[in-house]
């Protein structure tokens, strides 16, 4: 299964932010269906994309990252930047990087030290 | 000495145990609650002093030392708008589409360059200690860097897009460091125990 990214951002920019935006991308894209499915999914990402921030990153895939772990979530999902561009390649990359770091400590923050406040 | 004293008392009296009298047990009750009032004024007393040793390492392993980091982040920040800002038309009207897109890329990237060394350096440390609060100024940073990302993700800036980036970055800023002084705050429950501690200590 495929998703186009492309129709979901706004034509006069090249970047994706904004949690609440990807919130509604993935409301829009019904994630909570496909993520009960046993289908793998590919997301592609327009290769006129210069900023895939984490924020919408979060708002996209977070709440697939916490039901279905990291593990199974990359098993499922796979993010393919398309642009041909390798510099630009790299940064996309390191902008999902910085997604799933923020992701994992979300994920992970109750097993941090706990507060004593 | 009362205890043995109350518990003769109760022996010599006869029917003790159906007795209605309890007036013979007040200096038990009274050293009871003596007794009692000790320890609860003892725990509250060692909670308030290892409360406040946490807040001063708090204070000087934590938040202190990410005092010049923060600030060097906004400047770094304020920075690289402003250097981008100078040239981004004159780039947009002189580049192939394909090369402005790449230099995009890269106003996006050296932001991120700059976000990733605060984390790994400011942020993880503290998250390692206040997961909460080290994830709400990571929250901050996110919304910073959505502002810098939207002023330069068309073709050209909106001034009034800049005025607002501007603002933004230190009404983040300020977020940032309101949330970083959080764990220094008392809670409610930390004034209501300290004034239940003056009260067993009166």
């Amino acid at each position: 299964m495929q998703i186009e990214l492309a129709p979901y951002k706004n034509p006069t920019t090249t970047v994706y932010t904004g949690r609440p935006q990807g919130i509604e991308v993935r409301e829009k894209l019904k994630l909570e269906a496909i993520d009960k499915s046993s289908d793998k999914v590919e997301i592609l990402i327009p290769e006129d994309t210069t900023s895939f921030n984490p924020s919408f990153f979060l708002g996209l895939l977070y709440g697939s990252i916490q039901k279905l772990g990291i593990e199974k979530f990359k098993e499922k999902y796979n993010l393919i930047i398309t642009t041909p561009d390798k510099e630009l390649y790299k940064v996309i990359d390191s902008n999902l990087q910085d997604g799933f770091r923020n992701a994992l400590n979300s994920l992970n923050k109750r097993t941090g030290l706990n507060s004593t406040f | 000495v009362i205890i043995s004293q109350t518990i003769n008392h109760f022996y010599s009296t006869p029917n003790a145990s159906t007795s209605l009298n309890y007036v013979g047990y007040l200096p038990a009750f009274s050293f009871c609650f003596v007794v009692l009032s000790y320890f609860i004024e003892k725990i509250i007393s060692n909670r308030s002093k290892r409360k406040q040793i946490v807040r001063e390492w708090y204070n000087k392993s934590l938040l202190e030392p990410s005092l010049q980091p923060i600030n060097a982040l906004f400047e770094d920040i304020k920075y690289l708008t402003y250097k981008h800002l100078e040239v981004f038309e004159y780039k947009q009207t002189t580049l192939t589409r394909s090369e402005f897109l790449r230099y995009k890329g890269e106003i996006n990237s050296q932001f991120q360059k700059i976000k990733e060394v605060f984390y790994n350096e400011t942020l993880l440390p503290i998250f390692q200690n206040y997961p909460d609060i080290a994830e709400s100024a990571s929250g901050f940073l996110l919304s910073i860097q959505d502002s810098y990302v939207i002023l330069f993700g068309g073709n050209s800036i909106d001034s009034d897009l800049f005025s607002l980036f501007i603002n933004d970055l230190y009404i983040e800023k300020g977020k940032v460091l309101a949330t970083l002084k959080k764990p220094l705050f008392y809670t409610k429950f930390d004034f209501m125990i300290e004034r239940v501690g003056q009260w067993f200590r009166k």
